[in-house]
């Protein structure tokens, strides 16, 4: 039996949108300046705002409303705190994940009893396009929370490479200064900005509760907001790569989910993990070393030596395929170590951070 | 020029303020200014450090409100609440540092600016009003290079197509010609002749007398936030605008006394460095470099910002390795090279950059006085810090450098530009160095600040000590230096005694990139 079916990429999908969506507007909100590091505790409201609403309405538009609305006080507060006030944006963003996950959870013991539990989002099947095999169900028979998560990367990335908005919020992230003096609003750009990645993170917490699941739990988020925090950074605060990193973990995700499920690692996951790290060692090479000079070109880095070192145990892992059965607890941070992985390759790609990132804007310095 | 009394007498002017009064706090930085600034007229607004003129023209682009006081644009009055308005109001400022966002392309720095539909993309509007421009005043653009790739001079240019993109009909620049090469300014200059021709008026921001004269038709001094004097270029004399400026209390630059130069103090050999410190077989920065620095004498680098002036530093500091060459240091080879190690060979440093490498702002006059002294003895024994001889020595130290502060707690950053500078001194002759690396030692000195600059490099320069001083402005190497290396594309295009030295012969070697042996 295979691992890497179409269901797998079915909900390895599910998984990366409501990351994918809570990193595009935190990209939007990074390239205005602004490091929302509170992007789990808004996206954890969300989910609660959602699962609110709809506990108490029955409507999934409603719901999806609450937690986008939920978002929108939480990202109100985090321009509150770093556009007004300039507290710095780390302290600010670590204050406000521990206040959504304190309220929600007070809020959802103290009010929400019994819980109730909702049929997830329905899949519509997109005609003619849906009957592409693997494509068609992985891609074009998914519910309306993808769709949309689709179409508003399509605006976004639009937006920013195509429009004076585009211009301008980059200008604000980069140089400050230079926006201002241009007569470009700073604090209106970052307010705006901000506001559109609390909205984000909102949706993408009430996809988790109430789109995917159905209900809530307490810090059922689990992380996914600092995931979508490294996909941007490990995307290199661009949407190209940001969409990439967002599969990579929701892949990883997905895996784990399955090899919970299965107990006993299959051979397949030993091969697939060597072609990933060989992939990888190739892309980061040539990444560094630019055409195709690369494979000829310099000593390997001592990041390279570790990662010929790792395709050769999983090479032997391969062969021998030894029947290991791992914790659940070690599978659920496999995200997270992959995460971990790739931020430690963020050296590289600190240049491409916007220069004016967690800067609070003062006129007088101009 | 003409048409300059024509049009004061015809048309109002484009700009008159009456009574412009700022405060902050009990400080008054600008104290009932009357300024008119006429069309097609350049106008020189002269003054030291903190004589109020940037606060002026904060108020000018709408950054600043003033307490009291009118400001009237073409006869009518106006308030300016945000930086915008001023703008639409068409007054621009083409400011010391640039306004430019180094990864967007020149285009896309054009393009950034409110709009009313910011959905829409304007970069094809900009484009063919860039284009018009280009037509009517010849200022071309290369609207698809990132700013990061444009030259200074470029960016400048930039700046300027920026603010008449928008309308600009009162531009003011703030002492334009801090970066550029000689050439340069003659080509700004021309393009300001041209550009109050057409009928713009013209505010001229700078230090630099010579340029005043070159271009400026009238003249504004401000003093201590008042206006002491003003009138046409034509009727004053250099040693009167010196004179309203500082409030009659200039002293001569000390004359440079003939002294027999001793052994050399640094001599570097085949220095070559890589622009990319982490990638050697990126393009050189500096390739070649061979130049010595005696004892008793000011070696002077000459050279367009960027020819490699920040590599050389840093690699003879040890920051930058080196692909090759050999150094030394007061006799001594200088291999293995690290900061510390050039400090205790006898090196000292008064860096470019004041605010983030010369100090730690936040930390006090005597801490920054004394950091490097606090490492060995009499001022710490086996770890354990003497403060009250830090504090004595640098109490001490104020007073020989003249370094006004209320106590030496004082956090560095509360004080001047110039007292700052006089600690950073301070503490660099505190060591008695054989060596003196000055890069740009007067950037943003007031007049008397940079004269106690000077006075200190020629003292040191007497008592035999060598100077290794690097600097943009020209007129500053050639008044100070003995000899002066001119550095062209990380090279030494060729080394000039002062007394055979001119603008014009220097300013070759700078443009030049054909490679001559040095001397």
């Amino acid at each position: 039996m295979g691992i890497f079916d179409v269901a797998f990429l079915v909900s390895a999908v599910t998984i990366a949108a409501p990351i994918l969506l809570a990193a595009t507007g935190e990209l939007v909100s990074e390239r205005a300046g602004v490091l929302n590091v509170g992007l789990e505790g808004v996206m954890l409201t969300g989910a609660f705002g959602g699962y609110l609403v709809m506990w108490g309405t029955g409507s999934l538009v409603l719901g999806f409303l609450g937690g986008m609305i939920a978002g929108l006080l939480f990202g109100a507060i985090m321009a509150l705190l770093s556009i007004e006030a300039k507290v710095d944006q780390i302290v600010s963003g670590i204050a406000l994940t521990l206040l959504g996950y304190g309220l929600t959870a007070f809020l959802n013991e103290r009010f929400l009893v019994p819980s109730r539990t909702f049929e997830p989002l329905p899949r519509l099947a997109i005609p003619l396009l849906s009957d592409i095999p693997v494509i068609g169900p992985v891609l074009f028979h998914q519910d309306v929370f993808i769709y949309a998560t689709a179409i508003l990367l399509v605006l976004v990335v639009l937006a920013l490479s195509r429009t004076t908005w585009g211009i301008n919020l980059k200008a604000v992230g980069e140089s400050p200064i230079s926006a201002d003096a241009a007569g470009v609003g700073v604090r209106g750009m970052r307010w705006a900005a901000v506001l559109f990645s609390g909205l984000c993170a909102g949706a993408a917490g009430a996809y988790l509760s109430i789109g995917d699941v159905g209900v809530f739990r307490e810090g059922m988020t689990g992380g996914r907001g600092y995931l979508a925090i490294a996909a941007v950074l490990f995307g290199g605060w661009r949407m190209a790569g940001l969409g990439i990193a967002a599969m990579i973990f929701a892949v990883a995700d997905a895996t784990q989910l399955r090899l919970q499920a299965i107990g006993v690692i299959p051979r397949e996951v030993w091969v697939a993990a060597t072609i990933l790290v060989v992939l990888g060692m190739v892309l980061g090479r040539m990444r560094r070393g630019g055409g195709a000079r690369w494979l000829a070109s310099g000593r390997p880095t001592g990041i390279e030596v570790a990662g010929l070192a790792l395709v050769v145990v999983l090479s032997a892992l391969v062969l021998i395929s030894p029947s290991i059965t791992l914790p659940v607890s070690l599978w659920l941070g496999m995200p997270y170590l992959l995460a971990l992985v790739a931020l430690g390759t963020e050296g590289k790609r600190r240049h491409r951070a916007p220069t004016a990132l967690a800067i609070p804007y003062l006129r007088s310095e101009v | 020029m003409s048409n300059r009394t024509d049009s004061t007498v015809v048309r109002p002017p484009a700009l008159r303020l009456r009574g412009v009064t700022k405060r902050f706090g009990a400080f008054t930085a600008n104290d009932r200014v009357d300024l008119d600034i006429n069309r097609g007229e350049i106008h020189a607004l002269l003054g030291e450090n903190g004589a109020g003129k940037t606060t002026l023209m904060r108020i000018v682009t709408g950054l600043y409100q003033p307490d009291e006081g009118e400001m009237r644009l073409d006869d009518e009055t106006t308030r300016f609440r945000k930086p915008e308005h001023a703008l639409r109001a068409g007054i621009g400022m083409v400011h010391q540092h640039f306004t430019l966002v180094p990864t967007l392309t020149e285009l896309q720095n054009l393009a950034m600016r409110p709009a009313r539909f910011p959905w829409r993309n304007a970069t094809a509007d900009v484009r063919r009003r860039s284009e018009q421009i280009a037509a009517t005043t010849g200022l071309r653009i290369d609207p698809d290079r990132l700013v990061a790739d444009a030259s200074i001079g470029e960016r400048q240019r930039l700046e300027i197509v920026k603010l008449l993109c928008r309308g600009a009909r009162i531009l003011i620049f703030d002492e334009p010609s801090a970066a550029l090469s000689p050439g340069e300014w003659d080509e700004l200059a021309a393009l300001m002749r041209k550009l109050a021709a057409e009928g713009h008026a013209i505010v001229l921001i700078s230090h630099k007398l010579t340029e005043v004269f070159a271009v400026a038709d009238r003249f504004t001094v401000l003093r201590a936030g008042a206006v002491v004097g003003t009138g046409l270029v034509a009727d004053v004399t250099s040693d009167e605008l010196v004179t309203m400026m500082v409030g009659g209390l200039v002293t001569e630059r000390p004359a440079r006394a003939p002294i027999e130069p001793g052994p050399p103090v640094l001599s570097i050999r085949g220095l070559a460095v890589a622009r990319d410190p982490l990638d050697p077989k990126s393009p050189p920065a500096l390739s070649g470099i061979d130049l010595e620095v005696r004892a008793g004498e000011i070696l002077g680098i000459a050279g367009v910002a960027g020819s490699g002036q920040n590599e050389l530093v840093e690699a003879v500091m040890g920051i930058r390795p080196a692909l090759s060459g050999r150094i030394e240091l007061d006799g001594e080879p200088f291999e293995d090279r690290t900061p510390r190690r050039f400090y205790e060979s006898g090196g000292a440093l008064i860096p470019e950059d004041r605010h983030h490498v010369a100090i730690v702002s936040g930390m006090t006059l005597w801490e920054n006085v004394t950091m490097r002294a606090l490492r060995r003895p009499p001022l710490s024994r086996r770890g354990i810090l003497n403060v009250s001889a830090a504090r004595a020595e640098t109490r001490r130290l104020m007073t020989e450098f003249d370094i006004r502060a209320d106590t030496e707690k004082t956090p560095i950053g509360r004080l001047s530009g110039g007292n700052q500078q006089k600690a950073v001194l301070a503490r660099e002759f505190s060591d008695h160095p054989a060596l003196l690396i000055a890069v740009q030692p007067v950037r943003g000195l007031d007049v008397r600040a940079t004269d106690f600059v000077y006075r200190q490099l020629s003292e040191h320069r007497a008592r035999g000590g060598a100077v290794l001083l690097i600097s943009m402005d020209l007129d500053e190497i050639i008044a100070m230096s003995d000899r002066i290396a001119v550095l062209a594309h990380g090279r030494i295009t060729g080394v000039v005694d002062a007394d055979d030295a001119t603008r014009t012969r220097i300013g070759a070697l700078m443009t030049s990139a054909e490679d001559t042996p040095c001397s």
